[in-house]
């Protein structure tokens, strides 16, 4: 009896063993990528493995029916919630990764959208930026349009006329040079009427004098001599008055000479400051030009340097676009994991609803009982092959974030 | 009168960076989210090039290419192909739909536009 009790416990035993077993080798088969055929045969052998044990397990006696059905009851029940509890555990493994994986698609859409726009509003800065360093090179150079012009042509101007007012300056003092040598000559001739007026005034005083002796050699004649007398008188006042004339005139002379003295002084004067102020203004001019080439000469450095680093911004941004595309790669596979997560959610579904509780004896029909399970899980795996079809090819070719290949056909 | 392209994918941000390489060439270019849309879209106006991927809701690329092919008005037209796809089976379905060229991403701006420029001189 005991033997018997032993031989039917330990068949059915071996048939839930085997079973699961099966269930669990199937799966592995399949989820490891054994494929389909591979599941099938795990299934096959665990059915035949199941069946046989049954058929050993009915030849024997039963004994101790009842604590037989409660342990046997027990053991499937344990291994139905066992089955179950996978089933719902890896679904809710299997829909976190889903959730998170569509959690990163949106986290990903929200943040390439804003990445691209401000990766394509920093080229239009920079081409803007260099569209602006180009005008103050051309403009520095050439003008920046019609009518205006080029900070060099006006430099350039600008040198040209105080060249041409340093100039006039020079030939100004050259003049002025002139004017006092003969200024000088000029006082020279005054110093040579000065002298004639001093002969005049001699021989008005040699006049005068003679007048004097006539009017007294006049005055010895008597009546005879008044008539030489009035003469005498007269050459004595034509005398003084010559004398007169000639102080006069001297003192026009004089007066002249210290008028061209001052004049003379004040055009020399005149002629060194502008000399001076000729020469500090060129000085300045040429300080305030080379400071202007200097600054026009950095402001076009800049403006280079500007465009380059412009140009440099530019292919980095070209870069930028080529690794933002990572998004759509990136989207896609995560949409290719999801279509797979859900194949596996699929076939753990299945897993949960394979049924252990209606146990009926092999000699009962229980043969048909596993193979109606059986065919219940195949169903499940075969639904799943459609999904497994679909999940087969990764659409992302690329490992790796470089340029793709360009075919022309 | 600048050429006008019609760019063809569903992701926004791919639509965002083929327009923003295209437009700064001096192409005025519209976008359609798939295949479906593209179709009507081409058959109102009259585009000078089509660039698509292949992966898409409603209609791929490979059965928007053979469409356009059916038109007459896209007999001559110059469709490429822009995708993460290189496998040799599906441009082997791509030149027989009709495609021009077959372009894998990620794709460089400056390589693009050479790739646009080849085909519509």
């Amino acid at each position: 009896m005991a033997q018997a009790k032993a031989s039917g416990f330990s068949s059915r035993t071996l048939l839930i063993s085997g079973s699961v077993l099966t269930v669990v080798v199937a799966l592995v088969q399949f989820l490891l990528g054994g494929g389909w055929p591979g599941a099938m045969l795990a299934l096959v052998l665990g059915g035949c493995w199941g069946g046989l044990t049954l058929r050993i397990g009915a030849g024997s006696e039963s004994i101790g029916e009842e604590v037989l059905a409660r342990e046997f009851s027990a053991l499937t029940e344990e291994t139905q919630n066992l089955f179950e509890n996978l089933a719902e555990a890896s679904g809710a493994q299997i829909g976190s990764i889903r959730d998170e994986g569509h959690q990163a698609r949106v986290l990903l859409d929200d943040a390439i959208e804003k990445l691209v726009s401000c990766f394509t509003r920093l080229e239009d800065c920079t081409r803007s930026q260099q569209k602006l360093a180009l005008e103050l090179t051309q403009s520095s150079e050439h003008g920046a349009g019609s009518g205006q012009v080029s900070l060099d042509a006006f430099l350039k101007e600008v040198d040209g006329l105080l060249r041409s007012f340093v100039q006039v300056v020079l030939d100004n003092s050259e003049g002025a040079k002139e004017i006092s040598a003969r200024m000088t000559q000029t006082q020279a001739r005054f110093q040579d009427v000065r002298k004639t007026l001093e002969e005049v005034k001699k021989i008005a005083d040699q006049t005068n004098l003679l007048a004097i002796n006539a009017a007294v050699e006049a005055a010895r004649a008597g009546n005879s001599g008044k008539g030489f007398a009035v003469v005498a008188a007269e050459v004595r006042t034509l005398s003084v008055r010559s004398n007169a004339f000639s102080d006069q005139v001297m003192a026009s002379v004089e007066e002249i000479t210290h008028a061209l003295d001052a004049v003379t002084v004040n055009i020399n004067e005149l002629s060194k400051k502008g000399l001076s102020v000729a020469s500090d203004s060129k000085t300045k001019a040429d300080a305030v030009l080379s400071k202007t080439q200097k600054l026009n000469s950095n402001i076009e450095q800049s403006a280079s340097g500007i465009s380059h680093v412009s140009q440099q911004v530019e292919q980095e941004v070209r870069v930028a676009v080529t690794s933002l595309q990572f998004h759509d790669m990136v989207t896609q596979i995560l949409g290719h994991l999801d279509r797979r997560a859900e194949l596996m959610q699929s076939v753990v579904s299945n897993l949960g609803t394979l049924s252990f509780q209606t146990q009926v004896a092999y000699d009962q029909g229980g043969q048909s009982d596993w193979q109606s399970r059986l065919e219940q899980f195949r169903g499940g795996l075969r639904n799943a092959s459609g999904l497994v079809e679909q999940v087969r090819h990764n659409p992302v070719s690329q490992k790796s974030m470089e340029t793709g290949t360009v075919e022309l056909f | 009168m600048a050429k006008t392209i019609l760019a063809v994918d569903d992701s926004r941000s791919i639509l965002q960076m083929v327009s923003f390489a295209l437009k700064g060439a001096g192409y005025d270019v519209d976008v359609a989210p798939d295949g479906q849309a593209a179709l009507g879209m081409a058959s109102t106006k009259a585009y000078d090039m089509v660039l698509t991927d292949l992966n898409m809701p409603n209609m791929d690329g490979l059965t928007l290419i053979k469409n356009l092919r059916a038109k007459a008005q896209y007999r001559f037209t110059p469709l490429i192909m822009l995708t993460t796809e290189a496998d040799p089976a599906f441009k082997a379905k791509g030149k027989a739909v009709g495609a021009t060229g077959w372009l894998v991403k990620p794709f460089d701006p400056q390589q693009l536009l050479g790739v646009v420029k080849k085909v519509m001189r």
